[in-house]
């Protein structure tokens, strides 16, 4: 699966409805259709090609919370049986008590309104709204750090491929990244200048999502930033 | 503001066969688009159509308030057309949409609706704004070329763009895209919609009397049009994210 991604070459701009190729299997590929033997793009994104197949990138959209996603949130509300978490999505997300904590005890003052939280898409299914869950492992409260917000779309350009961009960003800088599949990301770098930056990075990813080079230029962008501030 | 505060002609179409603003009869006015102007909109187009100037802004897909009106399986689109104070040469009274926006309101929305996939959000609601700044004849087909792009420009998949344009009967001869005199003056008017891939009708209205021949040659001059228009909407799109190298940081 890796080599095959790996393999993907950058093509062109597709628009919704623009047609991209024939159709080799009978259910579409992601931000796609098919009608006939043709599938066509369904919006505003990067076609990547390579022999055998092809995928659409969409440049922007909302989030649409999947199964087993890590995701950023915020408490909106409490009521006796859950939290209410906003997630950046038409879809709020719902945190009972039994999903936080086995303590029944603690629960109810485990979260305050204000809160952000990291947590996992544990249900979702269209008929409710998202069950979230921190009872993992690393998920919970998130009480230190700088929250950056863009467009979920460009959360896998901020990955990178195999995780490339965020591994050197937080090589380069030295700083702590969490990312929330819904377009939050949390930076802690240890000093207000750092955080800053990279901050500022991520926006500049965010923007300039769709170039290529990208991870270089980045690349080059730190360092001399890290050298400026070194004098 | 060349023709725009200008009295009924005598000719709409001269002894040359050039129209009151000079285009041929199968001309369309120069189109302008800018997408994503405003920050706060998840998409927007501003659109400048000869001397029409519409801005349209799309928000969501978004949770939809009153809870009611969700529906269990599909996105609720909704659409609001209405004309600035200030768009029309005589100023029109600002308040609540009038009948003529609440219907235009929906013929818009019925017009942008097929384009797009409303199965993939159940329960939310994609709110679509049309705001004319300035009117000259043909807004409902600049509102609906504009809106569909800003669909686009939100990331909300669709089957395909909406393109726009008019036609209509002036001096008793068949011209695309009437101004403001022509849609006055003129003997006939009828927008039309199209989603150009497979050249579906999704708008079609007629005010006027016509042949079933002028009908006929009307329709497939509409189709002609909207396909030119379809091509503007796809390089507008395209140019927004042309290799841009912003160095802001």
């Amino acid at each position: 699966m890796d080599k095959e991604e790996s393999s993907f070459e950058r093509k062109e701009i597709v628009i919704p409805g623009q047609w991209i190729g024939e159709a080799t299997r009978p259910v579409a590929p992601e931000n796609t259709f098919i009608e006939g033997r043709n599938v066509y793009s369904a919006v505003i994104g990067l076609l990547y090609r390579n022999k055998k197949s092809f995928k659409v990138v969409p440049l922007k959209g909302r989030y649409l919370p999947r199964v087993g996603d890590i995701v950023i949130g915020k408490i909106i509300d409490v009521s006796p049986l859950m939290w209410v978490v906003d997630i950046n999505s038409p879809y709020k997300g719902l945190l009972p008590y039994e999903k936080v904590s086995r303590e029944r005890k603690k629960m109810f003052n485990h979260y305050e309104v204000g809160d952000v939280v990291l947590a996992k898409v544990e249900v979702f299914n269209y008929t409710s709204n998202p069950i979230l869950s921190t009872k993992e492992r690393g998920l919970g409260k998130l009480s230190e750090g700088r929250l950056v917000r863009i467009s979920p779309a460009k959360i896998p350009r901020l990955i990178g491929r195999k995780g490339s961009m965020i591994s050197m960003i937080k090589k380069e800088t030295g700083s702590e990244i969490v990312i929330g599949k819904n377009g939050l990301v949390l930076v802690r770098g240890g000093n207000w200048e750092k955080e800053n930056l990279v901050a500022e990075i991520i926006k500049k990813i965010e923007r300039e999502s769709h170039t290529t080079g990208l991870t270089n230029r980045i690349q080059e962008l730190i360092r001399e930033k890290m050298g400026l501030k070194g004098d | 503001m060349s023709y725009f505060f200008r009295k009924e002609p005598e000719k709409l179409i001269d002894e040359n066969g050039k129209r009151i603003d000079g285009r041929d009869l199968y001309e369309l006015r120069p189109i302008k688009m800018k997408v994503g102007v405003l920050k706060n909109a998840n998409g927007s187009v501003y659109l400048e159509w000869g001397e029409n100037k519409v801005l349209a802004a799309v928000y969501g897909p978004k949770e939809i308030h009153p809870k009611h009106l969700s529906l269990p399986t599909k996105t609720r689109l909704r659409c609001k057309y209405s004309m600035s104070p200030f768009s029309t040469p005589e100023r029109k009274k600002p308040g609540p949409p009038d009948r003529r926006s609440i219907e235009l309101s929906k013929v818009i929305r019925e017009a942008l609706e097929p384009a797009i996939f409303i199965e993939k959000y159940p329960k939310t609601a994609i709110d679509v704004f049309i705001e004319i700044l300035q009117s000259a004849g043909g807004t409902r087909t600049a509102g609906i070329t504009a809106a569909s792009v800003a669909l686009a420009d939100a990331g909300i998949p669709m089957k395909d763009l909406v393109s726009a344009c008019s036609v209509g009967k002036v001096d008793g001869k068949i011209v695309l895209d009437l101004n403001s005199l022509e849609d006055m003056y003129g003997e006939g008017d009828m927008p039309v919609a199209i989603m150009p891939r497979k050249k579906k009708i999704t708008l079609l209205q007629l005010d006027g009397n016509f042949t079933r021949e002028e009908f006929k040659s009307a329709l497939k001059l509409a189709i002609d049009g909207c396909m030119k228009i379809y091509e503007i909407q796809r390089e507008a799109i395209l140019n927004r994210y042309k290799e841009q190298k912003i160095d802001l940081i």
